[in-house]
């Protein structure tokens, strides 16, 4: 039997650290610990059938990701986010399992709340990402290529919150994906040098901007 | 606000960030209000190397068995992350709770090579700690070492209060215990530390008056204060029942051993001359199949891992590999969990051997022949034929392998230019084999040959011996490359590490000035060649007129007294001089598997 269960999970304070690959190594290990019926690649170097949708960045806070997994057996999906919490590190947190769901690659928009320290009025965040251009140098297999970023840009608004700003911005998760570091940068090259951020992911959409799926 | 939650907003600054916050799989969390001793195991070296390092889970663990003990774990930063928090004014911090090192009772540091002497200042110093022991006082946590390095320790003696010598799982723990009481009693620093001191197996560096003679070797290392004369080394002689990580810490960042490492035996019973390790882990103990058996899968079932790695100086010598591995192989098998055997001599690698552990990476294979010619290979004690290597690079090949990694040193007692052609020679009778055993060579062959530089290591029969200098070292390594054929792959490494090496291992306590001054004038991660940077190192000891080349390019006479003459291995000096003598004869010497050269310790 093969079935594909997909996760839906947080991952928060320090785990927001973890790279893309150490986050798939660390839900390897867990779902190892849990004994379930996993299902492997085939080969010499057998190892777990095992995807992420849209590599976070390092640093970047999540409460909406998705990952999915291969088993061989039916499996009590009730009962699989807390022997998943019980085995994973501080800072992951899986709300709910469920059997497959829509293909990652549907997923084109991504919004993010960007919470930053910096004393910015919020019109002049607003005004710089919504300007005609804003060029920033993006890596480009291994190249600094400049890009204007503001066409990745999709939806931008700033508020004050307390003594912080909030920015919450919808951007491009394909062709190509926008990192929200870049919108840190450009903020720290055209208005604030020392500016602080902490980002979080809050929902994934698809082409239509609605969102993705309906898990939590 | 801990110092760890006032970096972290920055964090994303600096490469690798998860290096610096801690929360893995089984690390140990404990409220510090109900314990009564709070440690700081510290590695000085990287998060990466310093998580690959069995020491550390070993002791972590005992000492978070002990209720009113919590032992969390600090490693040296990058420099970019030494920067940050230099700049943010931000003290160096422990991983588990992001407390201050200053605000704890003991740290606790292994000291694994001698390249990382500037690291373990370094920690002291971001910790915002004085870095001389003598300049510590009540407000300060006590600074304890261990590891390899405690058994020549002299120039790294100013800067640590005591250390313990030898296996560290009963003295840790002794140590600890001493240290609640004495918090408990009310004890000052000084008592203290005079208590440890009739522990067997610690040294105080404070209780030993240090004489010179005119030609500044040593005239005597004199204990004061009724402190031993001899410190001699811990030996764990039970090690099928001393304490193991049921549940090992689990980085979630990727470290230099991902795996689950499980120690076989420990010592060595072949008596390499050159070899450091095998003298002062003697003599070789061993634990039984069964426990291996449930070490493993507990550490499998705990940490998720999806290898192990059989661990030991010799693991084809374990004479219960193949008990073991029938046992561990079908366990494995099913789980996906990888068996791994590091640093197999060439005379034990068979196909059954590779069979049994059920490997099926193919993708390296290294052998040491240590030099290339029979002779070299007899002075040194490594008692490798070559036509075991050919048979064993035979089978390797004739089963699939396409690649084979050679690895040999530069500068050994004795050597010759002939026996320096001969690494050539062999490397290429190796290719030579391939081209033989291998009908389809279609997809080619990697032989790689590397050689590293001898550096003859206190408690060893070379101890005595002047090191080659780098430059003479360098004209080595050309002969070799002029030699080796195009086919073979030729590394060598740079000389000047291993020269820095050597002095730091047999230097005395002067040479502690030396490394306070290399470490302020920005010498940091010298183990890492990006880093390394020899002429710093000369500025510090012209700076403190020091010649380093006192310490490392001089013979020395077995009668001279030695920096470390007054810490013991168990192995006797006459035993080190009969083997140096049989050196010079390349007279081998029997194994302790076969047969016993009297050493001086006692196998059970």
């Amino acid at each position: 039997m093969q079935l594909t269960i997909r996760l839906a999970y947080h991952k928060t304070g320090r785990a927001r650290f973890l790279s893309h690959l150490d986050t798939m190594r660390v839900f390897s290990r867990a779902l190892t610990r849990t004994g379930l019926p996993l299902r492997f690649t085939e080969g010499f170097n057998p190892h777990l059938i095992l995807s992420i949708a849209l590599p976070l960045g390092v640093g970047v806070e999540s409460i909406t990701e998705r990952l999915d997994f291969g088993v061989t057996d039916n499996v009590s999906l009730g009962r699989l986010p807390g022997m998943l919490n019980a085995a994973l590190p501080e800072g992951f947190f899986v709300t709910q399992a469920v059997m497959g769901g829509r293909p990652a690659s549907q997923i084109s928009l991504a919004t993010v709340e960007i919470l930053a320290d910096s004393p910015v009025p919020p019109e002049t965040v607003s005004r710089l990402f919504q300007t005609s251009a804003v060029v920033m140098k993006r890596n480009k297999k291994k190249e600094q290529i400049p890009t204007d970023i503001v066409p990745f840009i999709r939806d931008i608004s700033c508020a004050q919150l307390g003594d912080k700003l909030l920015v919450t911005a919808t951007l491009t998760a394909r062709d190509p994906v926008l990192n929200p570091e870049y919108l840190a940068e450009a903020w720290r090259t055209y208005l604030d040098p020392e500016a602080a951020f902490l980002f979080r992911r809050t929902a994934l959409l698809d082409c239509d901007g609605a969102k993705f799926d309906s898990l939590q | 606000m801990t110092p760890y939650q006032r970096i972290e907003p920055f964090l994303t600054a600096v490469q690798k960030p998860a290096r610096y916050t801690g929360g893995e799989v089984n690390s140990v969390i404990k409220n510090p209000q109900n314990v009564k001793l709070r440690v700081a195991f510290c590695f000085p070296d990287t998060y990466e190397i310093g998580m690959s390092h069995l020491g550390l889970q070993i002791l972590y663990d005992i000492i978070n068995r002990m209720p009113d003990v919590w032992c969390e774990r600090a490693f040296a930063p990058w420099e970019d992350m030494r920067s940050l928090l230099l700049r943010k004014k931000i003290p160096l911090y422990a991983l588990e709770s992001g407390d201050a090192l200053a605000d704890f009772d003991v740290l606790a540091f292994t000291l694994q090579y001698e390249l990382c002497y500037t690291n373990v200042l370094s920690i002291l110093d971001l910790a915002g700690l004085p870095l001389r022991s003598a300049e510590r006082d009540e407000r300060h946590p006590l600074v304890i070492a261990g590891g390899p390095c405690a058994y020549h320790p002299e120039p790294i003696a100013d800067f640590i209060d005591l250390f313990a010598v030898g296996d560290g799982e009963e003295v840790t723990a002794e140590l600890m215990e001493l240290f609640v009481r004495a918090k408990q009693d009310g004890l000052t620093r000084k008592e203290t530390l005079a208590e440890t001191a009739k522990i067997p197996g610690v040294y105080l560096p404070s209780l030993y008056r240090v004489t010179y003679k005119e030609d500044g070797t040593l005239a005597s290392t004199e204990p004061v204060g009724g402190a031993p004369a001899v410190v001699t080394k811990r030996i764990v002689r039970d090690l099928d029942h001393a304490p193991y990580p049921a549940a090992p810490l689990t980085p979630a960042t990727e470290v230099v051993h991902d795996r689950v490492m499980l120690e076989l035996f420990r010592g060595c019973a072949r008596g390499c001359r050159f070899c450091q390790a095998g003298y002062i882990a003697r003599p070789v103990r061993s634990k039984t199949p069964k426990t291996l058996f449930r070490q493993a899968v507990s550490a499998v079932e705990t940490t998720g891992c999806d290898e192990i790695g059989l661990v030991s100086l010799s693991t084809s010598d374990y004479p219960g590999l193949e008990e073991l591995c029938e046992a561990l192989a079908p366990w494995c098998k099913p789980r996906r969990v990888n068996l791994s055997l590091p640093s197999l001599r060439a005379d034990s690698f068979s196909k059954e051997l590779i069979e049994r552990t059920g490997q099926v990476r193919k993708s390296g294979l290294t052998f040491a022949p240590e030099a290339g010619s029979a002779r070299l290979r007899d002075v040194i004690n490594k008692n490798l034929r070559e036509e075991d290597l050919i048979a064993a690079c035979t089978t390797a090949f004739s089963n699939g392998w396409s690649g084979v990694k050679l690895y040999f040193m530069l500068g050994l007692p004795t050597e010759t230019d002939d026996d320096l052609r001969e690494i050539a020679a062999l490397s290429g009778r190796v290719y030579q084999l391939w081209r033989q055993v291998v009908p389809d060579r279609g997809r080619g062959v990697r032989i790689t040959a590397s050689a590293s530089c001898f550096v003859p290591k206190p408690h060893t029969p070379f101890q005595w011996e002047p090191m080659v200098p780098p430059d003479e070292l360098l004209r080595r390594a050309g002969i070799v490359r002029n030699g080796m054929r195009k086919q073979v792959t030729f590394h060598w490494h740079e000389p000047d590490a291993s020269f820095l090496e050597c002095v730091l291992s047999r230097g005395d306590r002067r040479v502690g000035a030396v490394i306070e001054r290399a470490y302020r004038n920005g010498c940091r991660m010298d183990g890492w060649s990006e880093c390394f940077s020899l002429a710093k190192w000369r500025d510090a000891f012209a700076e403190e007129g020091l010649d380093p080349d006192f310490y490392a390019l001089r013979r020395r006479e077995v009668t001279e007294v030695l920096p470390w003459s007054h810490i013991s291995s168990g192995v006797s000096v006459a035993h080190l001089i009969r083997e140096r003598e049989k050196a010079y004869g390349a007279q081998t010497s029997v194994n302790c598997i076969d047969g016993c050269e009297g050493c001086g310790l006692t196998c059970s």
